[in-house]
């Protein structure tokens, strides 16, 4: 990812499921300040919220802080980039995507497990969605780097 | 998110108004278990569901499933684009029933 991307600062926020809605307003309202297309925003929000709840959900045993920042504008490439980061335990859901997921290949709705619907969607929705364990804001980081294109 | 019922010939139909996602997934769930026992086929009309998330894919799919137990069916009406979409990306399209309108009911 280049260097020059023009990020805005991290915004902190608990990570509990409560906290939810303020954070798809932060990223939702950054993305209408961006210009992301309106009939571009709920795919956005979709990709985002499979993301932000994986780690709300299992980054942390007690509590925690997830950290979120995007891009003031879109970039030459056309893509809006959300970033996340948690100092929870290392977890890469790209890896444990391939393992869960069964539901595209079930032939039955016996066969069909509710686990693993979300990371899929993330992988579809972003461009080349990376994660990548990392010192980060003080500490051992979870940082997960969602380009979105317009 | 909004749910509104009414009956359909031996169908419990489930009007649902707003977003089905994470947030409103619980609030689902609990109406689900307000419903009747008896009631074992439920058509869900989606042509005011805006949002669709996997968390809600998961509350239609458990839905399914006790439905499909008590010898019932789920039926899935209307589904507007973006939740067609979704339905679609996760291949629950295949598993659920799909139809364009309520009146296709039988």
């Amino acid at each position: 990812m280049p260097e020059t991307l023009d990020f805005t600062e991290w915004q902190a926020f608990p990570a509990v499921m409560a906290n939810y809605p303020q954070m798809l307003e932060f990223v939702t309202a950054g993305a209408e300040s961006a210009d992301v297309p309106i009939k571009r925003l709920m795919k956005l929000e979709l990709g985002f919220e499979e993301a932000v709840v994986n780690v709300i959900n299992y980054a942390y045993e007690d509590t925690g802080t997830l950290y979120l920042r995007y891009t003031k504008t879109v970039d030459d490439t056309g893509h809006f980039t959300v970033e996340i980061v948690d100092h929870g335990i290392a977890f890469n859901p790209f890896k444990l995507e391939e393992n869960m997921h069964n539901t595209q290949n079930a032939k039955s709705l016996d066969d069909a497990l509710p686990g693993g619907l979300g990371i899929p969607f993330v992988k579809k929705i972003f461009t080349e969605p990376s994660y990548k364990r990392e010192n980060l804001l003080g500490a051992e980081a979870n940082h997960l780097v969602l380009p979105f294109k317009i | 998110m909004e749910i509104t019922d009414s009956k359909k010939n031996n169908w419990l139909v489930l009007n649902i108004e707003g977003r089905l996602d994470t947030v409103t997934a619980p609030d689902f769930d609990k109406y689900i278990a307000t419903v009747d026992n008896s009631e074992v086929n439920i058509a869900l009309e989606m042509s005011a569901l805006s949002y669709l998330s996997s968390a809600g894919l998961r509350c239609l799919l458990k839905l399914s499933k006790a439905l499909s137990a008590k010898n019932g069916s789920l039926v899935l009406a209307s589904p507007t684009e973006m939740v067609q979409e979704v339905l679609e990306e996760s291949g629950l399209d295949s598993l659920l029933d799909v139809v364009d309108s309520v009146d296709d009911l039988k």
